[in-house]
């Protein structure tokens, strides 16, 4: 396991909240098709980390200890994050199904502020945290 | 479905619950046991990285994502509720607000009484903050609390005297910037303020200490989960032994989740369904307390009176129920939102005519 697949998965997590946030600290701002290109290019970027993550896994368990918090004699007080091949496989098919929906959505809806892209990364990371 | 064949159905998954909530009871340690592994590893965490707020610890340090979790919930929450409550392009903010509805004088009287009561215990908390878990931001609720208690039993103008909202934003960020600058003097403090030096040196032997007295269990053959105070406590031993207490504390979680959701079951209101979630939510908080139940030990807040030798109670079950209770407020909100916006489609709140308006 390369030391870099560790980082996968908090990033997975927290890149698309991080852009959430800055979609609705700027949205008032931006013209519709910077945030529909900023959104759509999270959802590509998140399926590119999430199929590195797959590749990362199917050599075994990638596990990242949040915080740092190492098991200490067998235990440890943090949280971890582990990806399997399937909790990372169906990370990836959430990530490519948004994908699709965010290219929908760009011509489909009309009258949409920031605030739709911002939820739907955000619904992104609680789909990529669960698996 | 009609309102009987849903309390059936009701019935019928209660009855289910019931039986694993029972069955879960028979095997958890006895009520108030020592039996806490996770605070036996929490404790000297947080005391090795010279935090003496045990809780706060958990919260934002170990169990951080999980707060990361909780605060993203937040955000979608309100996020939500501001997109379901902005005005469409047909509608208008209405500027002014007309004195009417009508209170009941009961209402009135209950909320004129409790609003100084509530004010009291609010500034209390947050006066008390440095020795609650997680810096009394629980006070801050019950002082919102008690503004609105106004809102209830007066009106909206009443409401509106007592709550300058520029002002209230304008303190929110000078507050948030004092935080930010805490945070940023917090290594100058440490090598000027010597007090605070030898407090965490204090912290930092005591954790010394207490690791040693655990490897020194562990050598002893106690085992290597229950480190240092799991002495004598065998876990799985039944409730048998305890008083009605140790029953009792279960008892009101299972009754508060099983009248919360009959609520919600024959409710035939969206704001009273929404109300009796919360309240089944509240026998979750019963609930993770009653887990953490000890009858000796003190708050897992260290301070000069309370020095990080001494025993405390789990952190982990008051951190979740931190979080537990940050989350409810977020879905009652956004639920709320929920109603509102229906209330403006439809004109109505019935859940049951609005499910036929739709068939």
């Amino acid at each position: 396991m390369a030391p870099a697949a560790t980082h996968l998965a908090p990033l997975a997590i927290t890149v698309p909240i991080l852009v959430a946030c800055l979609l609705l600290a700027l949205g008032r701002w931006l013209p519709r098709w910077a945030v529909d290109t900023l959104a759509t290019a999270t959802a590509a970027a998140l399926t590119g980390i999430d199929v590195a993550l797959l590749q990362a896994s199917l050599d075994g368990r990638v596990v990242t200890w949040s915080g740092g918090w190492t098991p200490v004699d067998g235990f440890s007080v943090g949280i971890a994050l582990v990806a399997d091949p399937v909790g990372a496989g169906i990370a990836l098919t959430a990530a490519i199904l948004m994908l699709c929906a965010l290219v929908f959505s760009w011509r489909y809806f009309d009258s949409v502020e920031a605030h739709f892209h911002a939820l739907m990364l955000l619904f992104l990371a609680g789909m990529t945290g669960s698996p | 479905m009609s309102r009987r064949a849903r309390l059936v159905l009701f019935l019928v998954a209660a009855a289910g619950v019931s039986v694993l909530y029972a069955c879960a009871f028979f095997g958890m340690p006895a009520f108030g046991s020592s039996f806490h592994p996770y605070r036996d590893h929490a404790v000297p965490a947080a005391v090795a990285h010279a935090t003496p707020n045990v809780v706060s610890a958990v919260n934002y340090d170990q169990r951080a994502l999980d707060t990361l979790g909780e605060e993203t919930i937040l955000l979608g929450s309100v996020i939500g509720a501001a997109v379901l409550l902005r005005p469409s392009k047909e509608e208008r903010e209405a500027t002014t607000v007309r004195d009417g509805g009508r209170v009941l004088e009961a209402t009135a009287l209950v909320g004129y009484l409790l609003l100084p009561v509530t004010l009291l215990i609010g500034v209390d908390v947050v006066v008390h903050g440095h020795l609650t878990p997680d810096g009394g931001f629980q006070g801050g609720v019950v002082l919102g609390t008690a503004v609105h208690l106004l809102y209830l039993s007066g009106h909206y103008r009443a409401l509106e005297r007592v709550r300058p909202l520029p002002v209230l934003n304008a303190g929110e960020a000078l507050g948030y910037r004092r935080v930010r600058r805490t945070g940023h003097r917090r290594d100058h403090c440490r090598r000027r303020v010597p007090d605070q030096r030898s407090a965490v040196r204090h912290l930092r032997v005591a954790a010394v200490r207490r690791d040693g007295a655990g490897a020194q269990h562990r050598r002893r053959g106690g085992g290597g989960l229950g480190g240092d105070r799991a002495v004598g406590q065998v876990p799985g031993t039944g409730p048998a032994g305890a008083g009605a207490m140790s029953v009792y504390a279960y008892f009101v979680a299972a009754w508060l989740l099983v009248v919360g959701s009959l609520g919600i079951v024959r409710s035939a209101n969206l704001v009273h369904t929404v109300v009796c979630l919360s309240i089944a939510q509240a026998g979750t908080y019963v609930l993770l307390v009653a887990v953490g139940y000890q009858r000796g030990p003190a708050a897992p807040v260290f301070s000069s009176t309370n020095p990080p030798s001494t025993d405390v109670v789990d952190p982990l079950v008051q951190a979740m129920a931190l979080t537990d209770i940050v989350v409810s407020a977020t879905v009652t909100a956004l639920l709320l939102a929920l109603a509102i916006q229906i209330a403006k489609r439809h004109g109505m709140l019935d859940p049951d005519e609005l499910s036929s308006l739709k068939g």
